[in-house]
């Protein structure tokens, strides 16, 4: 089988939003719709106090609560484990928003653009009214990867079949890959670093694992 | 089913090009463009093996789709119809054709050239205000061909340089170790003291990728700053100290070092055989120098006597005491002072006598920070260098020493910049860690030449140590009338004469001397002609008012302007060049430079269209052609691009693309040609290949060796010393500047002179900033916070606030959207987060903001991120955040011996009234 | 029903922040459906004891109706509205759907076949329990997935129906007066619902719920448990021992335990929902720099620990 995951190493982050502007491009995402996106996390009491940039979206769970709660079944798992909306079916009832504990989804009504009224060249290019209404969210780029696999690439490896955010990513902080696969990318970096996941508790078995340290 | 948002359906191409919006770039990307509209930026795969940082794009990159096709950008050439200019003035800007904008500009500088180039006090009618470090000039075409065939120019008109960049650094490192930005060697460095500097939000796509690859592998990083910025946010540890008390703490790291380690635990060889260590100093504080070669005197253990520095088989005395027969010593001028049986010290000892003052106990009341950290930090450092250990690069053996310190701005720019860049290269020294694998190493020069290779730059000068371009303070040739208005050769010196020295003087005096004139100068005028491009200073630099009151007075600017801002606003004619995406160029990429870009190849990459040019635009290329042709310039321009002032030699040892110099060539042939010779540069005229061929590839590197990088090894091959830790030749020079001021009558610039020593001291620095609200007619205990900045990633040097999606990322980073405070100062004040502040400087300047609350500030401290305040442009101008760039003073006794101010102030705070709730003040 | 992004500064944040996805449209489905079903169980399960009112099965019915209506006004594509019947594998609110296909023909049909009326709690029942599912599946709302949320809203719904019958007995029952046991249910019901409520909120407030829907609870506890609970229930007594008010008492008793009950949903849907937020176990190590805790912003214990 296989189970795509995110690996997202903490130690690396700087917080530096290219994930952010990437997937921006990549899914023509109306201005404030990130699908991923980098938080400022701020721990601790002066003087002893710690930053960390946590980046986010959703975590294609491995029991998404979206999925559970989706009276028209657009929100889907694939065998592969990606969360998918169809957007055709999907009626924007929002019900799948107050479902995910990773504040993951989006709802957008009317068109939006950056600057206000008018829609520039390259959002009128891009400008796709299915997303009006509908629930919107991080697709793991499933575009890329099911592309890369019908060519023989290698999701996670190979550019043209990684999500656009881990492509950008400056400091490598991001990992794409196959944590079924005990020798993929990601199972290596789990093998070698301690992680957690956010909000576990939930039983939401959500699949971007953060590192924190390393095991040795 | 549809489960991936749409990508546009329409015939697809990549366009390699590359965005050098900042100095941490060039950055190689692909533009996806569907249907000729630019739909998506991302990074150019095919460079990741060439690229040190795999190719990736920086975030500001991604930007570059909203900013071409910007509904506010400027797309016919605009002239001004009001002649008022203020602030409040409507420029009543109105559209006109290329040929009217053209006749205009051309019309006026025809008149300067009949009438001469340089006004009755001396200096240059025209000036030119570009923006930082560089940048504009890998946009603005063949400007540079005109601007070189043109004559006099003041380029002195800065947007920020000297107070918004490394200034010391920039000077010291080239005069030390021709580094002008210095950095670790990172990804071998295991140790880093970072003071100030903000690598992970000013190093771009390198420099964040570097550090978290040190990180990856264990490199432990000391983040030394009054609040915990990116950088402090990615360090190992955060030591919170008091702004501008670094050189205390650095001093005191050098007196663990040298009085409580053990003395084996300093590289003891480098100390002796590569630097000015053993050179034996007189009692007049110079060096004792052979009667008969005058050549600097060492001691040699091996025969036991004096001996000059370069006698062959000596062994340096690096610690003691010496009586020396007879030597002599030279000041300043024509000071030469003769010894018999005089006693020689050795500069190592001076030095250890020095630091000795400055314990950790002595540092911690003045940097408030713990004297365990900071023996912890000392020792800690001294555990990681590795001192005797070698390492293996390209089949060489060269020393290995993981060990590093960065200095961010403020640390580096005003009073106490100095000091911290010499006690940083000392820190380096004392363990051997300079300009060697894992060390603190240079990046490239600007001031020496050849600039395209900084090895090259190591020629033998005076007693043993690297040649200098100082400015020159000898009776004779001293410059004792400023040739531009900021009067950089005048007093600085180690500013030197390079075309990048008129933005490494004093540039805030360019402003500033054109209302408080300076006694027994010629009196600084207004230029009859201002050229901007990629510059706001009227944002970007400090005292923005006083910057605004002086464009207002400018009799005719030139903007070439993208969309209105704050500087345009005075402008009038507003030229529209096409941009980033739009236009034509070729950069020089690899190798290394600023501001960690280590490549181990070089060569270079095209900036090509990605999109049809909106509008009227015009190439820039073309547009300098059309300003040469018009002003008569045109031969001259022409044998200036054939000589490569735009970047490339269009003529080699065995190619020749140069073009016929008495015709006007298009954008087009004139980069033909240039990516032919650039083709034969880089493989001795094998390859010639067109701008076609360019445009498909993107780039073309050769091999560059690693070796390269690391200075130590050309100094040991020349045999030739740092020149540390002792400063002989500049306190000469030091003195002879005051010689020279004095005789003239100059006395304003006393203060600075006592920067020039031969050992760096202590001064009590936050005090500079103190004693001026007392000149400003304040009482210190008024101003009781800081208020500093820090870059942000998003915007750093990027003219990039238009740009809605940077507005937009760049919220989530704590601080974009107000003034950042410790809990504590707040509750203090009585306000709480999101509340609004008003924030007052001594020279009563006021801006107002929301508190954001942070634990990761000191509490005397107010954090301001980047430079907003915007008023006219677009998008930004809504953002109501403050900038400290207001509140910041322009002043002779703030400003230190290199020309250079820090970006701090001391200020009042208090909570806003239900007045003050608007957008400012 | 909007999650729309709001662009430009003070983002939303790290701590919990209230969701803005269903607002008093999405309430309204809740108060509707939960008021109109507990009326149709109540008025069902009276007719085992012969209680028989057109009016009150038709309220409960309307009431049902315009619960949905309120949500149909919320869906962002109210074309494609009836694909809310494919989801019934896991989604309670497509079973809510259907529920309501079954109790809409089924009350109708009592309207003019008085025996059904004692069918009509089943699916009443089903539909106020798909209710509290829908409230209870949502992973995202700390205030909503609690399993105390199951017998608040029905609870609630009992209250606010028996409140409701309460009310309309001067105009649907000939005698103007409601049958003796519906003051005793709401009573009972009341009483149920004030103890789960206790429960509900001493749970939240105890670490549960984000710091910031807790307050909202806290904040709303008073008056709900003195306006929508002890007064109905001192109404109740009052009306016992002096009949000349009883019915104006009972039927106020009633509308104060409808309009508790109203209150109580708007207020857990619209403003005591603050989601999840973000929080992390541990701060990682920073090169050879130590790890060190995590933090949970927005709630009680922010260590994460």
């Amino acid at each position: 089988m296989t189970k795509w995951a995110i690996v997202a190493d903490l130690g690396r982050c700087v917080g530096c939003q290219t994930c952010t502007t990437a997937c921006r491009h990549a899914n023509a995402t109306p201005p404030g719709v990130q699908y991923r996106k980098v938080l400022d996390m701020e721990v601790g009491t002066y003087p002893d106090v710690r930053r960390v940039f946590v980046p986010v979206g959703c975590m294609h769970c491995d029991e998404p609560p979206c999925r559970d709660v989706c009276p028209t079944t657009a929100t889907k798992k694939r065998a592969d484990g990606m969360v998918t909306i169809d957007y055709d079916i999907c009626i924007g009832c929002g019900y799948c928003i107050v479902a995910c504990p990773y504040q993951a989804r989006y709802k957008v009504s009317k068109p939006t653009f950056a600057f206000k009224g008018e829609a520039t060249a390259n959002e009128t290019k891009r400008f796709d009214e299915r997303l009006l209404g509908v629930a919107q969210k991080c697709t793991f780029c499933v575009d890329r990867v099911d592309y890369g696999l019908a060519n023989n690439l290698t999701p996670g490896i190979d550019p043209e079949a990684t999500p656009a955010c881990v492509n950008a990513c400056l400091s490598k902080a991001l990992t794409f890959g196959d944590t079924d696969n005990p020798d993929s990318n990601v199972s290596t970096l789990l093998r070698q670093y301690k992680s957690f996941r956010m909000h576990e508790e939930l039983g939401t078995g959500p699949n971007i694992h953060y590192l924190w340290e390393s095991e040795d | 089913m549809s489960t991936a948002p749409t990508k546009g359906s329409g015939r697809v191409t990549r366009v390699p090009t590359y965005c050098y919006q900042c100095v941490a770039g060039p950055d190689l990307l692909t533009v996806k463009v569907v249907d000729g509209v630019a739909t998506e930026v991302e990074p150019n795969f095919a460079a990741a093996g060439y690229h040190p940082a795999e190719g990736k794009v920086c975030v500001k990159a991604f930007g570059l789709i909203q900013k071409s096709y910007s509904p506010h950008r400027i797309l016919t050439p605009m002239k001004r119809t009001n002649p008022k200019k203020g602030k409040d003035e409507d420029p009543g800007f109105v559209p006109i054709s290329w040929d009217e904008a053209m006749g205009l500009i051309a019309d006026k500088l025809n008149t300067i050239r009949a009438e001469g180039l340089v006004d009755q006090a001396g200096y240059p009618k025209v000036a030119a205000s570009f923006g930082g470090a560089g940048t504009p000039t890998q946009y603005m075409g063949s400007l540079p061909g005109f601007l070189s065939a043109w004559g006099p120019i003041d380029f002195g008109f800065g947007s920020g340089q000297g107070v918004k960049c490394y200034h010391s650094e920039h000077l010291y490192g080239e005069l030390w170790h021709r580094g002008y930005v210095v950095t670790a060697d990172t990804p071998r460095t295991k140790y880093i003291i970072s003071c100030g500097s903000n690598i992970e939000a000013s190093g771009g796509v390198c420099g964040v990728y570097r550090h978290a690859e040190a990180r990856a592998g264990g490199a432990k990083r000391v983040q030394v700053e009054p609040h915990l910025s990116i950088t402090g946010a990615c360090s190992a540890e955060w030591l919170p100290i008091k702004p501008k008390t670094d050189a205390a703490f650095l001093f005191s790291l050098l007196n663990v070092m040298i009085h409580e380690a053990k003395r084996e635990a300093l590289d003891l060889p480098f100390l002796r055989d590569r630097t000015s260590s053993p050179y034996l100093v007189g009692p007049k504080g110079f060096y004792l120098r052979d009667p008969e070669t005058g050549k600097p005197l060492i001691w040699d253990e091996a025969c036991g006597k004096a001996v000059p520095h370069d006698t062959v088989g000596a062994i340096p005395a690096l610690d003691g005491r010496f009586s020396v027969p007879a030597a002599f010593e030279l000041g300043a001028d024509d000071d030469r002072w003769t010894h018999e049986a005089v006693t020689g010290v050795t500069a190592f000892t001076l030095f250890a006598e020095h630091i000795a003052q400055y314990t950790p106990e002595w540092a911690a009341d003045i940097c408030d920070i713990p004297v365990k950290r900071i023996r912890q930090v000392a020792t800690e450092y001294l555990d990681h260098a590795c001192v005797g250990q070698t390492i293996e690069i390209e089949g060489k053996t060269l020393p290995y020493r993981p060990v590093a310190v960065t200095l961010g701005k403020t640390v580096n720019n005003g009073w106490g910049g100095a000091e911290c860049c010499w006690a940083r290269t000392m820190l380096a020294v004392v363990v051997g860690a300079l300009e060697v694998p894992g060390g603190t190493i240079g990046t490239t020069i600007r001031i020496n030449r050849p600039v395209s290779n900084r090895l090259e730059s190591v020629v033998a000068g005076p007693d043993g140590f690297m040649e200098y371009p100082f400015n020159p303070t000898d009776r004779e040739t001293w410059q004792s009338k400023p040739s531009i208005r900021n009067a950089y050769r005048m007093l600085v010196p180690l500013s030197a004469n390079s075309s990048w020295s008129p933005a490494l003087g004093p540039t805030q005096f360019s402003y500033l001397f054109l209302d408080e004139p300076q006694e027994h100068m010629p009196r600084a005028t207004l230029p009859e002609f201002l050229l901007v491009y990629r510059t706001n200073p009227v944002i970007s630099f400090w005292d923005t008012d006083r910057i605004a009151n002086a464009l207002a007075r400018f009799p005719f600017t030139v903007c070439f302007a993208h969309t209105r801002d704050e500087t345009n606003h005075f402008a009038d004619i507003l030229l529209p060049d096409r941009t980033d995406l739009e236009g034509l160029q070729m950069i020089r990429i690899g190798g290394t430079k600023f501001q960690e870009q280590y490549w181990d190849c070089q060569g270079f990459a095209l900036r090509q269209p990605s999109v049809p040019p909106p509008g009227e635009t015009r190439d820039f290329t073309d547009i300098a052609t059309e300003l040469s042709k018009r002003t008569g310039l045109l031969e001259k321009y022409n044998t200036a691009v054939n000589r490569g002032a735009h970047g490339v030699p269009l003529k080699g040892p065995t190619w020749d693309f140069t073009l016929p110099v008495d015709r006007e060539h298009s954008a087009e042939t004139i980069w033909d040609a240039s990516c032919k010779a650039a083709s034969a540069e880089l493989t001795g005229g094998a390859e010639t290949h067109g701008l076609e061929w360019w445009k498909e590839k993107g780039f073309r590197t050769v091999p560059f060796s690693v070796l390269n990088w690391f200075l130590t090894p050309t100094m040991v091959e020349k045999g030739l010393r740092y020149e540390l830790p002792y400063q002989e030749r500049l306190t000469r020079i030091g003195m002879q500047l005051g010689n020279r001021l004095h005789e003239i009558g100059i006395t304003w610039w006393d203060t600075q002179l006592h920067e020039y020593h031969q050992l760096p001291e202590w001064k009590d620095f936050p005090k500079y900033w103190e004693d001026h609200v007392v000149e400003c007619g304040g009482k210190v205990e008024d101003f009781p916070f800081w208020v500093v900045t820090t870059r942000s990633m998003q915007y750093a040097w990027g003219s990039n606030m238009h740009i809605p999606l940077m507005r937009e990322v760049s919220s989530h980073i704590k601080g974009h959207d107000g003034v950042v405070m410790n809990p504590l100062a707040a509750a203090k004040l009585g306000v709480k987060e999101g509340e609004r502040i008003v924030i007052t400087s001594p020279i009563n300047k006021s801006v107002a903001g929301r508190v954001v609350l942070s634990q990761g500030i000191r509490p005397d401290t107010v954090l301001m991120v980047s430079q907003f305040d915007h008023w006219a442009t677009p998008v930004a101008k809504d953002f109501d955040v403050p900038s400290m760039n207001k509140l910041t003073a322009m002043s002779v006794s703030l400003t230190d011996a290199t020309g250079s101010g820090a970006d701090l102030s001391r200020v009042a705070i208090r909570k806003a009234g239900p007045d003050e709730q608007g957008r400012r003040s | 029903m909007t999650n729309e992004p709001e662009v430009g500064m003070r983002h939303l944040g790290l701590a919990p922040w209230l969701q803005t996805a269903w607002d008093l449209r999405a309430a309204g489905n809740f108060v509707g459906g939960g008021s109109g079903t507990g009326l149709l169980i109540i008025t069902s399960l009276g007719a085992f004891g012969g209680l028989y009112s057109r009016g009150a099965i038709l309220v409960g019915l309307v009431l049902v109706g315009l619960g949905l209506f309120s949500v149909f006004l919320e869906i962002g594509r109210p074309l494609r509205a009836m694909n809310v019947l494919l989801g019934g594998k896991r989604s309670w609110m497509t079973r809510e759907a259907f529920v309501a296909a079954v109790l809409f023909p089924l009350g109708t049909a009592a309207l003019v076949y008085p025996d059904l009326a004692k069918l009509i709690w089943v699916p009443a029942l089903a539909y106020l329990y798909c209710q509290a599912r829908i409230l209870e599946a949502s992973k995202g709302i700390p205030t909503w997935r609690s399993p105390l949320i199951l017998p608040l809203i029905l609870t609630t719904g009992l209250a606010e129906g028996a409140g409701i019958l309460l009310v309309l007995a001067p105009m649907a029952f000939d005698s103007a007066t409601p049958p003796d046991w519906a003051a005793s249910a709401l009573i009972a019901a009341l009483a149920a619902r004030i103890f789960v409520w206790m429960t509900y909120r001493r749970r939240m407030v105890a670490g549960e719920a984000p710091v910031e829907a807790a307050a909202v609870l806290v904040a709303f506890s008073a008056p709900f448990t003195l306006g929508g609970n002890i007064i109905p229930v001192v109404m109740v007594i009052g009306a016992g021992l002096e009949p000349s008010i009883a019915v104006a008492a009972l039927a106020a008793a009633g509308l104060a335990a409808m309009a508790g009950g109203w209150m109580l949903k708007v207020t857990i849907v619209t403003k005591a929902a603050q989601n999840q937020g973000f929080a992390i176990k541990h701060s990682p190590a920073r090169g050879a720099g130590e790890p060190g805790p995590g933090i949970k912003p927005g709630w009680t214990d922010s260590s994460n620990t």
